[in-house]
């Protein structure tokens, strides 16, 4: 009889162990899938943040190229870059056009993670041409 | 040992506690991983409607530096033959700028569309025989949204 039992407890415990394993798997996905999610997130998050910090930086200054040094970006084929240790990187493209009236200086901050595009936030200003 | 079965004060896991502690546990780990990823789902629709009102703006700033450059190049070029305020609104709708407005006042005003029931206001002065030609006097994002409040005031008298 207790031979009995002891063989039923032992049964018992090898299945529950087993759906344990099989039920810790499917939980241990969903815990990478949210964690995966939250760190997206915060990648996008701190690439916006950076990305408005550089559009108003340059809001700031009077020569994009300059704003876009002083931020770490670095020149790049036509255009400045900036990696940066969280996971992101920020490509921007300088665009100039110059009319009688003035210039349009067009800043087009494209944010990347792992070569995926993020978003692209546009900086423009127009500056008057000074009359002597 | 031999004594404790004796006296009855040996402990042993039965049949079925193992059984019922396992479900216990796998369901107290569901429901941490779904709260888990409820609240990191809900975190990155945040940060995504965050992302939107954000571009947007920067979408609506980049269109109205873009209006001011067009109408500037159109200013300068007809400041000598142009007086009127309704000749320069009608030079300006025939040049794609017709939601911009100048008043007999000498001031300029246009709205554009931010995204998610807001809209960047531009006014500024307009001089065209001066330098600079135009001068902001306002450039503020507000709300277009229709929407009256219907929570109650239970703190007020």
């Amino acid at each position: 009889m207790r031979s009995h039992q002891n063989n039923l407890l032992l049964i018992e415990m090898v299945i529950v162990l087993l759906f344990f394993a099989l039920s810790q798997a499917v939980v241990l996905q969903v815990f990478t899938k949210a964690q995966q999610i939250n760190r997206n997130a915060e990648i996008a998050d701190h690439a916006l943040m950076r990305a408005e910090d550089t559009a108003e930086t340059r809001a700031a200054q009077a020569d994009a190229e300059t704003a876009l040094l002083s931020l770490g970006f670095v020149a790049q084929e036509n255009q400045y870059v900036l990696t940066d240790a969280d996971g992101y990187r920020l490509e921007a493209g300088v665009h100039r056009l110059t009319q009688p009236a003035g210039t349009l200086t067009t800043v087009e901050i494209n944010a990347y993670q792992n070569d995926h595009l993020l978003f692209t936030l546009p900086a423009v200003q127009y500056r008057e041409a000074t009359t002597p | 040992m031999t004594n404790l079965r004796k006296t009855g004060s040996e402990y042993r896991v039965g049949i079925g506690a193992s059984s019922v502690l396992m479900v216990l546990v796998v369901l107290a780990l569901a429901a941490l991983s779904l709260l888990s990823l409820g609240s990191a789902r809900s975190n990155a629709a945040l940060s995504d409607r965050n992302r939107t009102m954000t571009l947007g703006y920067y979408q609506a700033a980049a269109q109205a530096q873009q209006t001011l450059a067009a109408l500037d190049e159109l200013t300068q070029k007809n400041a000598s033959s142009l007086t009127d305020s309704i000749d320069w609104n009608a030079l300006f709708a025939r040049n794609g700028l017709g939601n911009v407005t100048v008043d007999e006042d000498g001031s300029f005003s246009f709205s554009l569309d931010a995204v998610a029931q807001r809209s960047l206001v531009i006014e500024g002065n307009f001089m065209p025989s001066l330098s600079p030609r135009l001068t902001l006097t306002r450039h503020e994002l507000v709300s277009t949204s229709t929407q009256t409040d219907t929570t109650l005031n239970l703190l007020e008298p």
